[in-house]
């Protein structure tokens, strides 16, 4: 009884759009921390400060 | 589709290769020659000569410039297909043998078949070009015969086996096939490492007549022709024209397939060169998406032997030619992108991603509105006053390489966003991570756009040095979201349904006039760069070393330069339609039968 309210819960809320898009902003924050550490390190490589 | 990622992956794979290279000049452990000319030679060795106008034959009132200009312009033309075709003609043959698909075979079959009938031309513009360099420029070619005397020896053996190579490659093609394949293969290996090395020698004394090295101030070679050949700027050009002849290749039979399919007599034969077209412009696209970068390093080598030599080249005369580029990139881009949206009409799930082309479309018309952008305006004194200076008060900043390269790296993902939106469009997602995974792939967009758009506005706030240096690392955004998404592509694309089938030869004539388009405007545009990357130099045959004493030592007028070089362009497609004329003159019913037996491509 409980998995299955969990189960419907979880549906619900992963269904939505809203859930949707904040999965993928979740995304590309965690993708935009490795490419400023890409920016960071790129410039280093190149002898470079970035700030 | 399998094929054109294997070429993809492994063109970044060798971007990431050459990158991880030190970004030290090679010239920095190399004799570097003082930038300031000495008048005497060393007493050992016999510096580079110096030249009179009387050094200089005349033949019968010929333009001893413009006959060069246009040898060495139709014979890189010629060199640079035959050259790339090869390449992936060997990936074809490769694929279609691991498969088991003929009709793959017989697609590479053709191909090379156009480049044989290339091959020729190429070696006849290039005893041209020999010739010409003899009569009318003697005493330049005698002294890079004294500095480069064994690698021509060397140059002339190995085009004895390149030319045994192809004829090997191509009349042993019918003959070497099951049990043989691998032999034949390693035929076409060898080919096109054959071709490379060619190219690589060739290279050399280009980028020796730009940036010389192994000889002293006044030319005196040392005797090391290693030290003559490896210049700073060697291993950039080899790079960036390897990447530029396999999509000049794929360009130009992308026009023969054209050509193919608007005088196709049968369904069977639009259903074969529309095929061949798709693949012709896959190969084009895989190839130009990382060349600017490999551009990106050449000028950047080119800054660092000679601040004036770069200066030259981005901010002189030279600077407006950029403009010509940008606006023929930006063409390139657009009409690749077209084909590619044309393309999705052949697909039965095409209309659930097509409502996002529009947005793909407005995205490169702003990106390419932006780069080519000038940043100084030619303007009439009135018009000066007007506007309150020699930038516009609004569009100003957009003329400055901040602005242009954002704009590029956001063409390059926009154009590799309509290539996967293709493949897309032949799949439907039968597992719920699969839609997880493409939300990935958003994520990975958004997130590569926001950091290259802040990278390019930062630009504007650091000193020249550090705003250079920021073109890497957008870069290197752009070369993770397309290896990030390929590989996820990858896996979701294993793990699918196919949707309905594919409908090959359904494709409107316009599509086929996008595929010339590309070809036109990739051949432009090669004669438009090499002008550019030779007239730097400006009054010196050998960069600092051996000055041009003709009477043609001038930069001609940009209005010049655009026409001859368009001549070129005219010349060489007069030539190649001549070409794709000679290939399908001697086909015979027997490959109509078989053509029509093959039934529908992949």
């Amino acid at each position: 009884m409980r998995a299955a309210i969990r189960n419907r819960v979880e549906g619900l809320i992963r269904n939505r759009p809203s859930w949707k898009i904040f999965e993928t902003l979740l995304y590309a924050l965690g993708m935009g921390a490795i490419f400023y550490l890409v920016d960071v390190l790129s410039m280093r490589w190149q002898g470079l400060a970035l700030h | 589709m399998r094929a054109l990622a294997a070429v993809f992956l492994f063109v970044l794979a060798l971007v990431a290769f050459e990158g991880g290279c030190p970004v030290v000049p090679a010239y920095a452990a190399a004799p570097v020659t003082d930038t300031t000319p000495a008048d005497e030679p060393t007493a050992s060795r016999p510096g580079a000569p110096k030249l009179t106008v009387a050094d200089y034959p005349t033949y019968r009132g010929l333009n001893s410039r413009l006959t060069v200009w246009v040898a060495a312009q139709l014979h890189l033309f010629f060199a640079a297909f035959v050259l790339g075709v090869p390449i992936f003609v060997l990936v074809i043959e490769f694929i279609g043998w691991r498969n088991g698909d003929s009709r793959y075979d017989r697609m590479a079959h053709e191909f090379i078949k156009i480049s044989m009938g290339a091959f020729s031309l190429t070696a006849t513009s290039g005893g041209i070009l020999v010739f010409a360099l003899v009569v009318l420029y003697p005493g330049l070619f005698a002294y890079l015969t004294r500095v480069f005397g064994p690698i021509m020896m060397l140059y002339a053996l190995l085009f004895l086996a390149e030319t045994a190579c192809l004829y090997a490659y191509y009349y042993g093609w019918d003959s070497m096939q099951g049990r043989r394949k691998p032999g034949h293969m390693l035929i076409g290996l060898a080919l096109n490492v054959v071709g490379t090395v060619l190219m690589g020698l060739a290279n050399s004394w280009a980028t020796f007549m730009m940036a010389p090295s192994g000889v002293d101030a006044q030319g005196a070679f040392a005797g090391d022709v290693w030290a003559a050949v490896a210049g700073p700027l060697w291993t950039p050009l080899n790079l960036h024209r390897f990447l530029a002849n396999i999509a000049y290749g794929g360009a130009i039979v992308g026009a023969y397939a054209a050509y193919k399919f608007i005088a196709a007599g049968t369904p069977e034969e639009k259903v074969h060169y529309d095929w061949m077209g798709h693949t012709a412009n896959g190969i084009a696209i895989v190839a130009l998406l990382p060349l600017p970068f490999a551009g990106y390093w050449m000028t950047k080598e080119i800054y660092a032997y000679s601040q004036q030599m770069g200066i030259t080249l981005m901010g002189g005369v030279f600077a407006w030619l950029f403009i010509i580029q940008a606006v023929l990139i930006g063409t390139i881009f657009l009409a690749a992108n077209f084909y590619l949206w044309c393309g999705m009409t052949r697909f039965d799930g095409a209309n659930r991603t097509a409502h996002l082309v529009k947005y793909i479309a407005g995205v490169l018309v702003i990106c390419f509105l932006v780069w080519f952008t000038p940043h100084t305006l030619v303007m009439t004194a009135r018009e000066l006053a007007a506007i309150g200076g020699a930038y516009h008060p609004v569009l100003g900043p957009l003329g400055v390489m901040s602005a242009k390269n954002t704009a590029v790296n956001i063409m390059i993902l926009a154009t590799f966003l309509t290539y996967q939106l293709f493949r897309r469009a032949m799949i439907r997602s039968v597992e719920p991570w699969m839609a997880r995974a493409t939300r990935f792939q958003v994520a990975v967009y958004v997130a590569a756009v926001a950091n290259i758009v802040w990278l390019g506005i930062y630009g504007y706030y650091v000193p020249a040095n550090v705003r250079i240096g920021l073109s890497v690392p957008q870069v290197m955004t752009t070369l993770i979201a397309i290896v990030v998404c390929v590989a996820i592509d990858e896996v979701i694309a294993a793990r699918s349904e196919r949707i309905g089938t594919v409908h090959w030869g359904r494709m409107p004539v316009r599509a086929q006039y996008a595929l010339f388009t590309l070809a036109v405007a990739f051949t432009w545009l090669m004669g438009l760069m090499g002008y550019i990357r030779s007239s730097i130099r400006q009054h010196w045959h050998v960069y600092t070393v051996m000055r041009d004493a003709s009477a043609d030592a001038f930069t001609p007028t940009i209005g010049q330069a655009a026409a001859v070089v368009s001549a070129c362009t005219l010349l060489f497609f007069a030539l190649i339609l001549f070409v794709f004329w000679l290939s399908g003159f001697g086909r015979d019913r027997g490959a109509r039968t078989a053509l029509a037996g093959a039934g529908a491509t992949p």
